[in-house]
């Protein structure tokens, strides 16, 4: 067995330029390898500010394994605290979200926190006098995770050194713009809790997939299909139904899979269906079109109206839509299981048909019920399985490759050039073998 | 026609059985036109229009679900899913002749397998139906699993 923890030189051979060796999907220790220097220095995706949105409001989240609290101060500060006790490590709630009141209060000893994380009180203090435990790391109370915000969405960092927020995200922000300025109000809301699936694969199976045109109209014809036959039997003139809309467009072919278009940045990030997506052409809404031109001017309401990515990552925890306003955040739990979280936002200010639509697509899409994802799941978990099994040890990403995109900080392309995985992996060996988190 | 409590709690047995066998044109026969199949993400939602559900589906997406079932590329329903519901009797907690309106509690517990593998649930349901026509049908079929909010395995049918 090779130990991938002390060989960076293995862990360089696992990811060759046009395909990638199979442990780094299903090496326990490859896991815990990217557990300590992926998630642990990646500025990671916490939650959306509009989930605590009062003093003392918290909402937990899961960072590959650490537990962590979002909290909002009295002043109307967010940070994000670890969820865990600085005595004797309990978690402070269990609970996903809740409010704290002034302080976040142990339920083991009653050792209590302010919002900022610093310790407030312990019971009987007497007993520590003479001690070093408030010298100790003991003493100084949860620990306070480096975040920052962008229009609302909150990441963090595990790590307290490393590059900052905008030097690692920044090219995505135009794609977070994209979904918060669908708002006519420019700001978005999360709407109640998230889905939440447990798909039995690696997270990088999932992650892939997310910038995969050519599975589309293979592994999600069954829903095309489907969606095809019973709306052929609908008398004409009838009004194309949501779903319907929603489900026609994952049978579009490799010619229209390709004008997608896709951006890949340094850092792993990227953006599918950079110049037209699945989400194109649903039916648009005068009320909503107005309402936007009188926020924004028409060229710049047009502009934001016609920009709508199918998904964009920061690599390695979400992706984003525009329209539909939702997001997918990974969870990692281990080699082979992953939770992944689907969110809802609010448009604030634009009409409840587009929360409906996202609604009605998240349930279609991205449920663990969903239709759609039923087609990939059985795929993910199949290649779980056969990865461990003999023969060709190595995973094809040789599709459009080009030996100049190695270096590029930015490359323009086909919606189906496999250069989005790529530039993944190339992030991936850059964090796992210590050559610096990718900016 | 005359609904008598017998045919309520007859529907709620027979809507079950349909889906478990497989017989799903019949199965949809059952459900009214502007009936739903809604799977809440937690008992106290009311509203789906409003926040997300595990699912939710109309008479058109419940047939787009069944003809998927059956299309000749659905790799994921090969081997096909099966699925047995376990039911309590069904209490009656509206029976409104007069109102056009009938509604059921039903304990369940539900076992889906594909190949190798299966998946537990369990969980109350609540039909309310109506007579249309000569038949009595169900109006909405709302499936509460007792773990509607944790992370969820993948549910190929329907609880």
């Amino acid at each position: 067995m090779t130990d991938y923890r002390s060989d960076p030189a293995a862990i360089r051979a696992l990811v060759e330029p046009e395909r990638v060796h199979r442990d780094v999907y299903i090496d326990a220790t490859l896991f815990e390898v990217e557990r300590e220097r992926l998630f642990g220095q990646a500025w990671l995706y916490v939650g959306h500010a509009s989930q605590v949105p009062g003093a003392g409001d918290f909402a937990a989240a899961d960072l590959a394994g650490e537990p962590v609290l979002m909290v909002r101060d009295a002043a109307g500060v967010v940070r994000v605290l670890r969820n865990r006790c600085a005595h004797k490590g309990a978690m402070l709630t269990s609970e996903r979200t809740g409010n704290a009141g002034r302080a976040i209060r142990c339920p083991y000893h009653a050792w209590a926190y302010r919002l900022d994380g610093s310790l407030l009180a312990v019971p009987e203090p007497k007993g520590y006098e003479g001690t070093s435990m408030r010298a100790h790391e003991t003493g100084s109370g949860l620990g306070v995770l480096p975040s920052a915000e962008y229009r609302g969405f909150v990441f963090a960092r595990l790590a307290a050194e490393g590059p900052a927020f905008e030097a690692h995200c920044g090219a995505l922000f135009a794609a977070i713009d994209a979904l918060v300025d669908r708002s006519p109000e420019g700001r978005v809301e999360v709407v109640g809790q998230p889905l939440r699936n447990v798909i039995a694969c690696n997270w990088k199976i999932y992650l892939e997939n997310i910038n995969d045109a050519m599975h589309a109209n293979v592994a999600h014809e069954s829903a095309a299909l489907a969606a095809a036959q019973v709306w052929s039997g609908v008398p004409e003139g009838t009004r194309k139904p949501m779903a319907v809309e929603i489900l026609m467009p994952f049978g579009s072919g490799p010619d229209f899979l390709a004008r997608m278009g896709g951006q890949v940045f340094a850092g792993g990030h990227s953006v599918f269906g950079s110049n037209v997506s699945i989400h194109s052409d649903y039916s648009s809404l005068a009320d909503y079109e107005a309402a936007m031109h009188r926020a924004y001017g028409e060229d710049r309401a047009k502009r934001i109206l016609a920009w709508v990515p199918q998904n964009s990552i920061a690599y390695p925890s979400v992706a984003f839509k525009s329209a539909p306003s939702t997001l997918r955040v990974l969870r990692p739990l281990a080699v082979d299981r992953t939770l992944v979280e689907v969110w809802a936002f609010r448009p604030v200010g634009a009409p409840d048909t587009l929360l409906e639509r996202t609604l009605l697509y998240n349930r279609m899409v991205f449920s663990p019920m969903s239709m759609v994802a039923h087609d990939d799941i059985h795929i993910f978990e199949s290649i779980q399985r056969t990865l461990r099994s003999g023969g060709n040890p190595w995973v094809s990403l040789h599709r459009d490759h080009d030996p100049a995109e190695a270096g590029a900080a930015r490359l323009d392309t086909s919606g189906i050039n496999e250069a989005l995985m790529r530039n993944q992996f190339r992030a991936w060996v850059d964090y796992l073998t210590g050559a610096g988190v990718p900016t | 026609m005359n609904v008598t409590r017998d045919d309520v709690v007859t529907l709620v047995y027979r809507e079950a059985e349909l889906f478990d066998d497989a017989a799903f044109e019949a199965w949809l026969e059952l459900f009214a036109d502007d009936a739903i199949y809604w799977l809440p993400m937690r008992a106290d939602q009311v509203d789906h229009r409003v926040e997300q559900s595990i699912t939710c589906e109309d008479r058109l997406l419940l047939s787009i679900r069944v003809e998927r079932y059956r299309g000749p590329r659905t790799w994921s329903h090969r081997p096909q899913a099966r699925c047995q519901h376990v039911l309590q009797a069904p209490r009656i907690d509206v029976f409104a002749p007069a109102d056009n309106h009938f509604q059921t509690r039903t304990a369940f517990f539900y076992v889906e397998t594909r190949g190798d593998t299966s998946v537990t649930l369990a969980g109350r349901v609540t039909h309310r139906l109506r007579v249309a026509g000569e038949h009595l049908r169900i109006v909405e079929k709302r499936v509460d699993l007792v773990n509607a909010g944790a992370a969820l395995p993948p549910i190929y049918l329907l609880p």
